[in-house]
């Protein structure tokens, strides 16, 4: 449990660069923020042990996700980025170290109550959409609804409206292989959002969709932050999604390298000055 | 610390899952039959099985039923007129029904009670459990056990306490036997205070066989069997046996039957008979059979065809006998001088008047010799030998050759000599022929053709139940052990093959697997689908399976038993069957998933976040 002066002593030792050592990132809730705190990480660690050798995938990760935000998780390959992911997920546990799901510690959960967290807080969207093939995009969209116990009637329903929000209601009986990539995508949102879960964990999502599709995308998961106040965390390589997101978390070598506020970075990379085209 | 609570339902409905799971075997057809086809390996195999041993013995007791009236009259038969060994004894006091008419002959002839006999029966039964199982084990065991002895001598054997303790020494390494060493010391006893008894009936059927066949002489008990009742049951009451007056209407008309069968089958003793009979059925002659005449009697038009043969037969026996009669010579009655002196006269010799009718007389006398054709032979050769070639017929037309033969004394007495021989052939072969001649077939067409198709059956029916595989009583469901043990492993091959085929489909859904869990399945509700659908898969190929093997099986049983399958098929025993393969199919697959579907469900989600 997590002791608010702690926190605050943590804080105040956080540099801005990237040379921090410290865990805690700068763009962090300050004192006197008083948003709530949908998920925390406290030193959260996990090491792979594979015959003789050990890896380190995180080194002691503690950050607070407030609810609502639109939080992107930014790294190389192997910084740990997906260990991170799958912590704050439920996916997987930590070697030590606590997460704090909605102020539920994840470790002490059975295995049904993981089950449930999953069907009904958080919401997953993949890089390579991960629909069932066989099923039409409604019945993807209400597969969450009936691990949830909802109906027959009502989950359709609820579907539909789901669908429509993603703006594929005219398709709703097409499977996924007469679908585009960013179509595929969209009702794997669509899904995610089945049961209206606090949290939406998004590993990627455009990373194989073009440019244009990538900003649908980008957009319709900006419009869900805002409009229902979903928290969601992306982890990305794209830099668009920097002008989207609430705050950038960098994790590099399973540390937390910078935490920052979107107003408080910039972008300088070889961008075509003006209008993107298209 | 909050903690969940979990509300509503989180597990999936078996409905649903259903639902799923038919939803996936439709997206994966091609690889769901591999599990399927598999499965309908095994089932059908089982069902095969299943169906042919139920079929068998449905077979098997309508060959008993339609072959009992024959079984009847052979038992009696053989009670009636050879005397029982042990061996024979015991097997029929194993059967023997309380109040047949067996039991009151054994009454009679042991002198014994009710309660007597049902004692003698039981220890029979008893000791038919012994020989079953001594007849069960490998011939080196049971010669390491009771040597080379049968029958009594084995029991009378163990009675030595030494004896029986080396056999119980010996039973204990090749197990398997059917009482322990105590009830086998008391059956020991009691077999053998039962000698006595037993050795009076025997005595006593011996005496009574004896009398029976004094008094029928050569009629043959079947055709005491088949005459008509109050004289028979005289007879046979008169010699200690007790005729059942129900049974004997049974009897009577299988006893009739079988000696119309007999005279038909007689008919193959003349040659002329087995002539014909090649030529009209192509067959030759070393190879006939009655089976052979028997088809051709069990039509109307072969009877009739018969009949005409064996009227043709007598006809041409007749007349062979005629033709021989005629040649038969009386034997010259005259001397050899005479003989001479009457040859001379015929060759033309003046003879005084007065002897001249006496002479004329014996010359006829001799020239009646002519009437052989081997006496023509005969004189022809002789003459032709002495240097005068001359021809039978020439012999026969003109008396001089003969005179001219007869004219010798030599000559003469070779001649009365020759006429001796020929006679005696020609008797003979009369004789011959009228050994030949063969009984009319007095039966009527149709009788004949009843008769006739009656015994094709029954020596149909004897050849199927030679071919039927004997009451087993081991194993289960009556497959003998080898059997049992070829279905268990055909059923584990196929059990790895369905686990091979699972495993498969599992490993190429991980990432389906993991995205369901993240989507909030639980462990248990990967491990049903899998497990269910696997279960669907069996159900089809169980379905197919049992299809399949009813097919073979009733295929099998009608090669080897004909049309006689159909007359009495135990339709509830193979829906019965059929439904046990089905579900054997059905555990089957289920079971053999339970280990993939493991496999998929203790996945960890985390499989489907790869971000590379």
């Amino acid at each position: 449990m997590a002791e608010p002066s702690k926190n605050a002593d943590a804080q105040k030792d956080a540099a801005s660069g990237p040379t921090a050592a410290a865990q805690v990132p700068a763009g962090a809730a300050g004192p006197g923020d008083e948003r709530p705190i949908i998920i925390r990480t406290i030193n959260l660690k996990k090491h792979y042990q594979m015959k003789m050798v050990i890896t380190e995938a995180l080194r002691g990760i503690t950050v607070e996700i407030i609810r609502g935000e639109f939080l992107c998780v930014m790294g190389p390959s192997g910084s740990g980025k997906s260990t991170f992911f799958n912590m704050v997920g439920g996916l997987d546990s930590p070697t030590s170290g606590r997460v704090f799901i909605d102020e539920v510690d994840v470790a002490q959960l059975s295995a049904i109550e993981l089950a449930f967290l999953r069907c009904r807080k958080i919401g997953y969207i993949f890089q390579s959409y991960n629909l069932v093939q066989y099923m039409t995009a409604l019945e993807n969209v209400t597969v969450p609804m009936a691990f949830a116990g909802v109906g027959g009637d009502e989950a359709r329903e609820r579907g539909m409206s789901l669908l429509e929000t993603v703006g594929l209601a005219e398709r709703w009986f097409h499977k996924p292989i007469e679908m585009s990539g960013g179509q595929q995508q969209r009702v794997a949102i669509a899904r995610a959002m089945a049961n209206l879960p606090q949290v939406l964990l998004c590993d990627e999502p455009t990373g194989n969709l073009d440019l244009k599709t990538g900003a649908e995308i980008h957009a319709l998961l900006k419009g869900l932050s805002d409009d229902r106040g979903v928290t969601i965390i992306c982890a990305t390589h794209d830099h668009r999604l920097l002008n989207i997101a609430d705050r950038i978390m960098w994790i590099r070598d399973g540390r937390v390298e910078r935490l920052a506020r979107r107003g408080e970075v910039t972008v300088e990379a070889g961008t075509i000055g003006g209008e993107e085209n298209e | 610390m909050k903690t969940i609570e979990v509300r509503d339902q989180v597990s999936l409905s078996l409905r649903r899952c259903f639902q799923l799971t038919v939803r996936g075997i439709r997206h994966r057809l091609f690889r769901s039959l591999v599990t399927v086809v598999i499965v309908t390996l095994a089932v059908s195999f089982l069902m095969m099985m299943l169906s042919t041993s139920f079929l068998d013995r449905q077979v098997a007791r309508d060959v008993r039923q339609r072959s009992a009236g024959r079984q009847l009259l052979e038992d009696w038969l053989d009670k009636l007129t050879v005397p029982m060994t042990p061996q024979a004894l015991a097997a029929r006091l194993v059967i023997v029904e309380p109040g047949s008419s067996l039991w009151k002959e054994v009454k009679a002839w042991g002198h014994l009670t009710d309660g007597e006999l049902i004692a003698l029966k039981q220890i029979s039964q008893q000791r038919q459990t012994y020989e079953k199982y001594l007849d069960g084990i490998k011939l080196g065991q049971r010669s390491a056990l009771v040597g080379a002895r049968e029958g009594d001598a084995v029991f009378e054997y163990l009675t030595e306490p030494a004896n029986l303790d080396t056999f119980m020494k010996k039973i204990g390494t090749i197990g398997g036997f059917p009482t322990d060493k105590d009830a086998l010391v008391a059956f020991l006893k009691r077999f053998s205070d039962a000698a006595p008894q037993r050795q009076k009936i025997l005595t006593r059927h011996a005496e009574a066989v004896a009398g029976l066949g004094k008094e029928l002489g050569a009629r043959p008990a079947v055709e005491l069997l088949a005459s008509d009742q109050p004289e028979t049951f005289a007879l046979l009451r008169r010699h200690g046996f007790v005729p059942d007056p129900d049974v004997f209407e049974v009897l009577r008309k299988e006893a009739v039957l079988a000696l119309d069968a007999k005279n038909i089958e007689d008919l193959l003793e003349s040659k002329r008979m087995r002539g014909a009979l090649a030529r009209r059925t192509g067959v030759s002659v070393q190879e006939l059979a009655s089976g052979h005449l028997f088809k051709i009697a069990s039509s109307i038009k072969g009877a009739r065809w018969l009949r005409e043969e064996v009227e043709a037969a007598r006809k041409k026996t007749f007349t062979e006998i005629e033709n021989l009669k005629k040649q038969l010579i009386q034997p010259v009655a005259l001397s050899s001088e005479r003989v001479v002196e009457v040859a001379a006269y015929g060759l033309g010799e003046a003879a005084p008047p007065s002897q001249a009718a006496g002479l004329k007389r014996d010359a006829d006398q001799l020239l009646a010799v002519l009437r052989s054709g081997r006496m023509c032979d005969m004189i022809a050769k002789r003459l032709t030998a002495t240097g005068t070639v001359i021809e039978a017929g020439e012999v026969k037309a003109d008396p001089k050759h003969l005179f001219k033969v007869a004219s010798t004394l030599d000559g003469a007495r070779w001649m009365i000599d020759e006429a001796k021989v020929s006679r005696e052939e020609t008797l003979s072969k009369i004789r011959t022929e009228e050994g030949s001649l063969m009984e009319p077939l007095t039966l009527a067409p149709e009788r004949i053709a009843e008769v006739a198709a009656g015994q094709l059956e029954i020596d149909r029916l004897a050849e199927i139940e030679a071919s039927l595989p004997q009451e087993t009583e081991g194993g289960w469901l009556g497959f003998s052990g080898r059997t049992g043990w070829l279905i268990i492993i055909s059923f584990l091959v196929c059990a790895v093959g369905v686990t091979n085929a699972m495993l498969m489909s599992v490993t190429e859904r991980f990432r389906e697997i993991a995205t369901m869990k993240c989507l909030g399945a639980l462990d248990s509700v990967i491990m049903i689908m899998f497990v269910m659908e696997s279960a669907l898969q069996g159900l089809a190929g169980g379905l197919v399976g049992v299809v399949l093997g009813a097919i073979l099986g009733i295929i099998r049983s009608l090669a080897g038993f004909g049309l006689l399958v159909f007359s009495n098929v135990p339709g509830v025993l193979l829906l019965a069957s059929a439904g046990v393969c089905l579900v054997a199919g059905v555990v089957l697959a289920a079971i053999a998933a339970v280990y993939p579907a493991w496999v998929a469900a203790r996945l960890a989600p985390m499989e489907a976040m790869r971000i590379e």
